[in-house]
């Protein structure tokens, strides 16, 4: 243990052992040395080499901890492994005289709106259920189905590559990859995906055996899980704000140093403690909240006009009076209680938007209100609307007439891969970033330690003999 | 006579303050080694070992070597003790004037704490 106690003491810079190391060495040759001894040596020798490291030093050993913790956290996080196919969408007929790239951008569009439907609430939900499948089994026990989803919509990727010599008669080719922890899942997904991709593309060329169904719900109307009013971000910030201002005045007002712990350390409390206080104000409903359901609907046979024609419909006074009143939703009751039925039908106006997307044919409906819930039920009832407006006005939508993209073929390139290795967490990255955090804190640490404490010396000339 | 001026009056309470600030703070933390060196420094010039079976006896607190030097390299960078020059490695070390009315300060903080404190218990 004295042979430990003694390898100890060598933690401690050269000049310390310099001055003191003889006296030390003395002191425990009289008091031996057990494990506490050499624990107390180990914290006192870490607390001095921590005290006088210069710039340099510290910036590079701490960016050595951060590297070597950002590998050693890497090894912390399940592996994610990406499985990929490789699609290419043809136009079966083309005229001789019809512009290439024009083509190409028509196909691009069309592979966005089919990618719209395939990443769909009601698309995903299927694949996630499939019980062969039994995707994010763990996420469905604790995590609702809704949140799942936006989880897998967000492991998906369907990108548009350029294939060399990828003219002319052949159309974008496009990248479908999916991320999941089981190597094997994610490819059995990725072939769901290009199956699903595929039936989506026929039906969109064959509108007449993708069934009778005018408008097509892609997304039920969404529960809103944050206010869309007041913006949580902008209140947590300004209560941060608030937070660092208060510290400011009260450290200006006692005439003390702005860049010390005592300023920066309160201030990062009261900016924290305001950030939350305006969070809890909104979560608490002590603000007036403002919440957005939307839902988004196609009419694959409808033309932008026919859409155009039904939204004003719904916009009518009549259905919106209908809506508003409607006993089991009662919107706006104060209001009511209060404004004519005209101003509130015009309130509800500006909060209720169906809006076309992409070619006209598909439209989101969202509305803003104050009960999240009667905000969903809102848009439903929108919906329902629609469809009844539809099946009154036209009784079924006309067929689109055959277009040039009639019959496009949907041609798989490459399967889907079996990954091997995985592609989160990428270690490499994780150990750089460490390295780089830790060697940033080390040169902060050590500007702060200089600005603050300038002597920080060990007193070398302080002996009298 | 000397006058004040407004602007040195508030710069001597803020002196005040901050040397309230300073007891209380040393109060909380009394168990700092470098009060305790200081203590028992006070009694007279000591070299190490002594220092540390003092303050045993009359702290009851075992200071580990580490934290002993860490305390009287501290002690020293700050003018409040210095080493007695010696031949032998167990190097001795008096308190300075300085470090004697730091000590003083400090105790006099503790003991109005302590006097409070007592006095609060007896008429609890």
């Amino acid at each position: 243990m004295n042979r430990l106690a003694k390898w100890t003491m060598r933690l401690y810079p050269a000049r310390w052992r310099k001055r003191y190391g003889d006296e030390l060495d003395a002191l425990l040759a009289d008091t031996g040395a057990d494990a506490r001894i050499v624990a107390d040596l180990f914290q006192g020798g870490m607390r001095m080499q921590f005290k006088t490291w210069s710039l340099l030093k510290l910036t590079l050993v701490l960016g050595i901890a951060g590297l070597l913790l950002g590998a050693a956290g890497s090894f912390l996080i399940a592996p994610m492994y990406v499985s990929k196919a490789t699609l290419q969408m043809t136009p079966a007929q083309i005229s001789a005289n019809t512009d290439a790239a024009a083509v190409g951008n028509q196909l691009n569009e069309e592979i966005q709106l089919l990618e719209t439907t395939l990443l769909s609430r009601t698309s995903l939900s299927t694949i996630i259920q499939d019980p062969q499948l039994q995707l994010y089994r763990d996420e469905l026990k604790v995590t609702p189905l809704e949140d799942v989803i936006e989880e897998m919509k967000s492991n998906i990727r369907i990108t548009i590559i350029a294939l060399p010599g990828a003219v002319g008669r052949r159309g974008p080719a496009f990248d479908i990859l999916f991320m999941y922890p089981d190597k094997l899942k994610a490819q059995q997904t990725v072939q769901q995906l290009v199956d699903r991709f595929q039936e989506l593309s026929a039906e969109a060329a064959h509108p007449e055996v993708a069934g009778h169904h005018d408008l097509e719900v892609l997304d039920v109307p969404s529960l809103p899980v944050l206010p869309i009013y007041p913006n949580r971000h902008v209140l947590e910030l300004i209560g941060a704000a608030l937070g660092l201002s208060v510290v400011f005045a009260y450290r200006k007002l006692r005439k003390k140093k702005l860049l010390a712990w005592g300023f920066a350390i309160p201030a990062v409390l009261f900016g924290m403690l305001g950030a939350f206080l305006a969070d809890g104000a909104s979560i608490l409903d002590l603000v007036n909240n403002q919440w957005r359901s939307t839902a988004l609907m196609s009419a694959p046979n409808g033309t932008p006009e026919q859409i155009a024609q039904l939204t004003q419909e719904v916009l009518s006074r009549t259905t919106l009076s209908a809506v508003i009143q409607y006993p089991r939703l009662r919107l706006y009751p104060d209001q009511m209680k209060t404004t004519p039925l005209e101003d509130v039908i015009e309130t509800m106006k500006k909060n209720l938007a169906i809006r076309p997307v992409g070619d006209g044919r598909h439209l989101t409906v969202s509305f803003v209100y104050s009960d999240r819930f009667k905000a969903q039920r809102t848009v439903h009832m929108i919906m329902n609307r629609l469809d009844e407006a539809n099946r009154r006005l036209y009784g079924g939508l006309p067929i689109d007439p055959a277009t040039l993209f009639s019959s496009v073929k949907m041609e798989i390139l490459d399967v889907p891969s079996m990954p091997v290795t995985p592609a989160k967490p990428n270690r490499y990255s994780m150990a750089v970033t460490g390295g780089i955090a830790g060697a940033l804190a080390g040169a902060i640490i050590a500007l702060i330690r200089r600005r603050w404490r300038p002597e920080g010396d060990i007193p070398v000339d302080a002996v009298n003999g | 006579m000397v006058l004040l001026n407004s602007s040195s009056c508030v710069k001597a309470l803020d002196t005040v303050v901050i040397t309230h600030y300073d007891i209380t703070y040393s109060v909380i933390t009394m168990s700092d080694p470098t009060l305790l060196v200081l203590a028992s420094l006070a009694e007279g010039d000591k070299h190490g070992y002594a220092m540390m079976l003092d303050i045993e006896t009359f702290a009851g607190v075992k200071l580990g070597p580490g934290t002993l030097y860490g305390a009287i390299t501290r002690l020293e960078q700050q003018g409040w003790i210095r080493p007695v020059s010696s031949t032998d490695r167990r190097r001795p070390y008096t308190i300075t004037p300085a470090g004697r009315g730091h000590l003083q300060t400090q105790l006099a903080g503790l003991q109005q704490v302590v006097k409070t404190g007592l006095s609060r218990l007896k008429h609890a």
